[in-house]
């Protein structure tokens, strides 16, 4: 049965979110995954959570990078008022301070830029296994 | 001393063995402050035995504390330490150094009057029946067969000792280590390159083994990871499996278990050429997202030379911050390191060598543009 995924990514760098939603959408058809995702775009970290409920997104990319409000900002307000949504990290760089921060805010995975497909697989399939539980 | 039927040659690993015997004489040398250290070499033909002994007339150890000596951190005596100094690790390097070169090391001593140590190794030799391997005595030692890998390894270790040692033998099957010294810097690892197996110490500093699990595990990431530990207690391997990790591999490591784990998550060479790693990067082939990504590399091109007149660090440390991400995408890996190494420049605040190389970056970014263009 194919899984409809509205997913919604978060990022300032217009063709960082293609980059993305190009690379998402490789996997899923590399790894015949049944999966049929739809894709929302936000260049700010405003209002996520609204963006989120307004368009029933299942799934965040969001980047740290933003300008004014931080990714990881913007994650603790997503926490809030949406402590379920599964929200995935994407940053350029691995600093031992965004990770840390990343887990403690509670986010449920995250990808470094430049993009390495068995990560982006991983950030997939985990979605899979919380729908199937 | 030599004896009189040493063989020309003998079939095993110089390096070990020189460090072997350099732990055994420096021992010597420490405890013995009169008198004198013998080391006699002797091989036995029909066994196919290298015996090494080091005699000395030194300090000696108490019958009760010789089996401990070969125990990591241990000396017969606190006061050693206080007294002579090191660390307690010489002799479990080198009983496991024997060991992993499937020999054995005894130790005789009198409390007072001195010591013997012996390590006797089964290896080849030029001397006697090479092929006589029926013999009954070294029928159980069996050749460990090193399998040809190819894949990427971390090894997330804080003891400099191991780190040696393990890597020393998992480079032998072909396979790329890379290395984390604690925790947090193999989380960080492992969520920037595309590892085939993490091989993971339980306890270091920092983070440990079973927080950097769990928070593998709370980001999703799939690498088949091991713990690599002491305590390996039924109640301790059960923790370990609950929090996520694939397995256990006991320390000291057996080699042939090391071995069967790797063969079970690396890829096996069939052929004697190993081949490259094949590339895991995500190459962008869309002709439309293509186009936009040289707009944008036509744009922020610009962006970098009115930057670099302007002496505008803050605006060159967002556009390298994006080339870095993403030029690697596209099959620019230059770009990628170059703007990698402009930002770090930047934000280490060494300015004269972060404009070199922005400026350097900013070519190369006019030479792509300008093949684009043809």
């Amino acid at each position: 049965m194919t899984i409809k995924i509205n997913i919604l990514l978060v990022d300032d760098v217009e063709y960082s979110r293609q980059l993305l939603r190009a690379a998402l959408l490789a996997c899923i058809n590399e790894h015949e995954v049944e999966m049929e995702a739809h894709f929302f775009h936000s260049a700010t970290g405003k209002s996520i959570p609204e963006q989120i409920a307004q368009h029933n997104v299942d799934l965040v990319y969001l980047d740290i990078e933003l300008p004014k409000v931080s990714g990881l900002e913007v994650l603790k307000i997503i926490r809030k008022a949406l402590p379920n949504i599964m929200v995935v990290m994407v940053s350029g760089e691995s600093s031992a301070e965004n990770v840390t921060t990343a887990i403690k805010t509670g986010a449920n995975g995250f990808i470094v830029k430049p993009f390495n497909s068995g990560r982006i697989l991983d950030s997939i399939q985990n979605y899979l296994k919380k729908v199937n539980k | 001393m030599l004896d009189s039927v040493i063989p020309e040659w003998v079939v095993a690993d110089p390096t070990r063995l020189k460090q072997v015997m350099h732990n055994l004489l420096s021992n010597a040398i420490k405890f013995t402050k009169k008198g004198r250290i013998c080391l006699h070499v002797k091989f036995t033909t029909s066994t196919h035995s290298l015996q090494i002994e080091v005699v000395d007339t030194g300090e000696g150890i108490a019958a009760d504390k010789q089996s401990l000596i070969f125990e990591s951190f241990r000396q017969a005596d606190t006061s050693i330490t206080r007294n002579f100094g090191g660390t307690g690790l010489g002799l479990f390097i080198t009983k496991n150094l024997v060991k992993l070169m499937g020999g054995v090391v005894d130790v005789e001593s009198t409390l007072g009057v001195g010591s013997r140590f012996t390590v006797t190794i089964v290896c080849q030799s030029n001397e006697g029946e090479c092929h006589s391997i029926s013999n009954r005595e070294i029928v159980d030692v069996k050749p460990l067969l090193i399998p040809s890998l190819m894949g990427d390894i971390l090894l997330v270790e804080d003891t400099r000792v191991n780190q040696q040692l393990i890597t020393f033998n998992l480079e032998k099957t072909g396979a790329k280590v890379d290395l984390a010294e604690n925790g947090e810097e193999g989380l960080q690892k492992a969520l920037t390159n595309p590892y085939d197996l993490i091989l993971m110490d339980i306890q270091m500093p920092v983070m440990d083994g079973k927080e950097a699990m769990r928070s593998l595990q709370q980001l999703g990431i799939s690498i088949p990871t091991y713990a690599l530990t002491a305590n390996v207690m039924p109640s301790d391997i059960k923790e370990y499996t609950e929090i996520g990790f694939t397995g256990t591999l006991n320390k000291p490591l057996e080699l042939a278990n090391l071995y069967q784990v790797l063969g079970q998550h690396l890829t096996i060479c069939t052929d004697k050429v190993r081949n490259e790693e094949p590339g895991t990067k995500l190459l962008v082939q869309d002709p439309e997202i293509r186009a936009l990504f040289y707009t944008e590399l036509t744009k922020q091109h610009n962006q970098i030379t009115v930057s670099i007149q302007n002496v505008d660090y803050v605006s060159l440390i967002q556009i390298t911050h994006i080339i870095k991400g993403s030029a690697a995408s596209f099959g620019y890996d230059n770009l990628t390191n170059l703007a990698e190494k402009s930002l770090l420049h930047l934000r280490q605040k060494q300015y004269v060598q972060a404009v070199e190389h922005c400026t350097h970056l900013n070519h190369k970014i006019a030479e792509i543009l300008n093949d684009y263009k043809d």
